[in-house]
């Protein structure tokens, strides 16, 4: 049977690689990212927070007045069971008296290009523990003990972050590519993207893959980066077995499916910023 | 003028507005109250409402609060008028449609309006668009709206003083006034309207809104009369014939066929010019949420009300690459035709971060992203939108405007737009112009070359009236570019000629430009001032203290800034606001731009 995907565009689908696309509730919301969580599916998107309902696929509001401009999404242990990552910071909400969420932002206290949360992963070992990729670098965000620390990827924007092959990693805009074990200390990852933006890393057949501005990477994260496929802003990559996609903003989505070596563009998407593996 | 009197004649202007505006056929849905009010054919309504709300039920659609606002004003007001079909449309559209926010501060007053109205009038509704219930979208609503008035109270209205969009935030409010059920929220309201009818009157200009503007950005802030405002300008403060060209502006409509009037004092605080005096206005920080270092501050306004001119200018407390889009931080004004009553001039920053600094697309894309939906943005001749590379200081009718371009901008020049109408005298290194009741004087710092800036009729792109613009540019090709100007009523400064030799002899030290950031120059009115970019800003010798700006300082106004208290006077007149705030309550943060 076929991996079915969501793809996170104006608004949200759903499919098999190589298509048909069908769209997930009525919504033409832009997504920037997709979480799947026990309730179902809760999206990302510049106008707001919405879980979307299994039965009717209509978009259900999840934020509220302070919240928008929604970037990242993460599971975590507290209130309604996410962390998010929004242009004001990073937030978790927790159900009032009439059964909405209200959020608390966490990043007020922080310089303006510190708040910018552009992505947001829970820590495999402590899933309090938040890296957090903002305008300014990777900051770790402790929940429990209500404390931030900077990391040593500081002064530069981050765009991607995630655990893979024992590893968290970073892609940095005009940075390339950073690994850390620890989330606080990182070093460069391979060699060859030192100025390229990288703005998504995932694992995919054993290896790393890389979005780019202009393109995709794969490579070990030691040696140099190979790069390949079309010249898009690659903001998300996916990879499930041998199949991988390349989500591009502008530039549609793209599917390879011998590891990188051809690439093939699917479905009438134009702006893709999210991928999960799932259905709604 | 007792309030019974000025009652009266607001509501001879608002029938003249809706009698102009119903005689033109607009069945739109802010123009159908024009309709309603004056009895004219209504059998284009329910088709206007539909054509407004579009085919929501299949989701093909988003609607944004240029749909949900008038949509439920319409309900609110003329519910007894409407066709069933009409009143069920409007419901299916607030709780099956799919509605968005937008992401400007008059997008949300109107989107929280709106839906706030839906939910009390829908109250019995099990659930919304969005999921919730009619008293959870009712709270969230109120929750915003209050926030927002309290912000608006304390430290000063977000999208400020906006020609364009003032509109679409009192239109929302006087709404709210007249149909909300919460007393509270409703006494909020009140208050709050008179601190926008307040900010309107302060630098009403026979019929201009004079100084800095949030957003006056679709390429008019070279007119005379300018945006939606106006025809809440001509009912509140009459003192100009009616003209339908100017004064019927449809997101207005509503309110001509409102009962709210606000309080009489401040008609004569609009009209009033024979005495010369300062306005000065705190605002609130721009939004800025990335790219930069620091913080802005809130931005100082100061406007000075002459007879026969208006010379505003603004402390805007950006840092690069924050710049945004639609802001124009000074101008001159006077009364005249359009395009020949106004001089400006500004850096036209082009760089990408401006729009990301604030907008959500990636520095990549936001040059592209924004550039190609408003190409107008990115040219060279643009005489709007802020620079970070700017800066200014204002005594009376004297300004200094300093620039450090960085090496490498894409528009390394600034634009000083001048108009056609005007008989210019070149006279030691001064450009002079005689304006009849009235002189200015501009001392360009830098090289310059006299352009003719042109913009075609046809290029309407936002602006739906276009409006040529065929006047002079002066391109000042310097990255250390600056302008002095001065403006002088004619009385006080005897003819013309020796006007200019006057201004041409008094000292203007340039001696420290660029190399130490310093300029200074002697006023004809007797005050000496020196300006240091980066630096402090001087009259005589004292440094202006801009963090001690009022909310409202001017003859009639009077507030300091987080106190939610403003007193209004217009001879024994007095008005008094108490918004009843806590100083030290944290407000609410601001997600969206103005």
């Amino acid at each position: 049977m076929e991996t079915v995907w969501l793809v996170g565009a104006k608004g949200l689908s759903q499919g098999t690689a190589q298509g048909p696309w069908q769209a997930v509730g009525a919504s033409s919301f832009s997504v920037n990212s997709i979480l799947q969580t026990p309730q179902g599916l809760v999206v990302a998107s510049d106008t707001g927070l919405w879980q979307i309902a299994r039965d009717t696929k209509r978009w259900v509001q999840l934020h509220d007045e302070i919240m928008t401009s929604a970037l990242g999404l993460a599971s975590a242990p507290v209130g309604i069971g996410m962390v998010v990552a929004s242009a004001y910071g990073i937030a978790t909400g927790q159900r009032d008296a009439l059964g909405v969420p209200r959020w608390t932002f966490y990043s007020d206290e922080l310089a303006a290009n510190e708040r910018y949360s552009n992505v947001v992963i829970a820590d495999p070992d402590d899933p309090m523990r938040w890296l957090v990729g903002t305008e300014a670098g990777v900051l770790v965000r402790e929940h429990g003990q209500d404390r931030w620390r900077h990391s040593s990827l500081i002064g530069r924007p981050v765009r991607g972050l995630c655990w893979a092959l024992g590893a968290f990693w970073a892609g940095v805009d005009r940075g390339g590519v950073w690994t850390s074990q620890n989330g606080v200390d990182w070093s460069r990852a391979g060699t060859g993207l030192d100025g390229v933006t990288a703005y998504a890393v995932t694992a995919a057949s054993g290896r790393l893959l890389v979005g780019l501005e202009g393109g995709v990477a794969q490579g070990d994260g030691t040696g140099r980066w190979v790069c390949q496929g079309p010249r898009i802003r690659t903001r998300v990559v996916a990879a499930q077995g041998d199949l991988w996609l390349a989500g591009a903003s502008p530039g549609g989505l793209w599917v390879s499916s011998d590891q990188g070596k051809r690439w093939q563009k699917t479905g009438a998407f134009v702006s893709v910023r999210s991928l999960l593996v799932g259905e709604a | 003028m007792d309030q019974a009197t000025y009652n009266r004649q607001v509501d001879a202007r608002a029938k003249e507005v809706l009698e102009a505006m119903a005689a033109r056929g607009a069945n739109g849905t802010w123009a159908a109250h024009a309709v309603f009010a004056t009895g004219a054919d209504r059998s284009g309504i329910h088709e206007a409402v539909v054509q407004s709300l579009g085919d929501f039920t299949l989701g093909l659609t988003g609607a944004g609060p240029f749909q949900i606002l008038p949509a439920m004003l319409l309900l609110c007001r003329w519910e007894r008028e409407l066709q069933p079909e009409t009143v069920e449309l409007i419901r299916q559209f607030f709780t099956e449609g799919i509605l968005e926010r937008g992401n400007t501060e008059n997008h949300w007053m109107m989107f929280y309006t709106g839906t706030l109205l839906a939910a009390e009038r829908f109250a019995d509704e099990p659930a919304f668009w969005n999921g919730q219930s009619p008293t959870a979208v009712k709270a969230e609503a109120t929750r915003w709206i209050l926030g927002t008035i309290e912000r608006t109270a304390r430290i000063g209205h977000h999208e400020y003083d906006s020609p364009g969009y003032h509109a679409e935030h009192f239109t929302p409010l006087v709404g709210l006034f007249e149909h909300a059920q919460d007393r509270e929220l409703r006494q909020q309201v009140e208050k709050v309207l008179t601190l926008l009818v307040a900010d309107m009157a302060l630098e009403y200009y026979k019929g201009s809104w004079a100084g800095g503007h949030s957003r006056e950005g679709y390429r008019q802030n070279t007119w005379t009369h300018v945006g939606p405002i106006q025809t809440v300008q001509y009912m509140y403060f009459g003192g100009e014939p009616f003209d339908a060209a100017r004064h019927l502006q449809g997101f207005s409509i509503p309110v001509a066929a409102a009962a709210y009037r606000p309080p009489a004092l401040f008609e004569r605080l609009a009209l009033d010019r024979s005495t010369p005096h300062v306005v000065k206005k705190t605002k609130a920080p721009r939004t800025i949420f990335r790219h930069v270092d620091r913080e802005t501050t809130p931005v100082r306004k100061y406007t000075y009300m002459s007879t026969s001119f208006a010379l505003g200018s603004s402390q805007l407390g950006l840092t690069a690459p924050a710049g945004p889009i639609d802001l124009v931080s000074w101008d001159l004004t006077w009364s005249g035709d359009k395009h020949q009553a106004k001089i400006g001039c500004n850096h036209p920053y082009a760089d990408g971060g401006r729009f990301s600094a604030f907008l959500n697309p990636l520095p990549q894309d936001a040059r592209r992203a924004i550039g190609g939906d408003k190409p107008y943005l990115q040219r060279p001749d643009r005489l709007f939108g802020a620079s970070p590379f700017e800066q200014m200081m204002q005594h009376e009718g004297t300004a200094i405007l300093l620039y450090r371009i960085p090496e490498g901008d894409d528009h390394p020049f600034v634009n000083v737009y001048l108009p056609t109408s005007v008989n210019w005298v070149a006279q030691g290194g001064w450009l002079f112009g005689d304006l009849g009741t009235f002189y200015v004087a501009l001392r360009p710092l830098g090289d310059y070359a006299w352009e003719r800036i042109r913009e075609s009729a046809n290029d309407n792109i936002m602006v739906s009236e276009g409006g040529l613009i065929d006047n002079w540019l002066l391109r000042i090709d310097d990255l250390n570019a600056g302008l002095v100007l001065e403006a002088v009523e004619a009385k006080d400064a005897n003819a013309f000629a020796d006007f200019c030799d006057r201004r041409s002899e008094l000292d203007l030290d340039l001696s420290d430009w660029p190399t130490n950031n310093r300029v200074g120059v002697q006023t004809i009115g007797g005050a000496r001032l020196e300006m240091v970019y980066d630096g402090a800003h001087t009259v005589d010798g004292q440094a202006i203290d801009y963090t001690a700006w009022p909310l409202y300082g001017a003859p009639g106004a009077h507030g300091e800034v987080n106190t939610g208290k403003v007193v209004f006077r217009a001879g024994q007149e007095e008005v008094s606001v108490d918004f009843g705030i806590d100083p030290k309550k944290p407000l609410m943060p601001m997600r969206v731009i103005g």
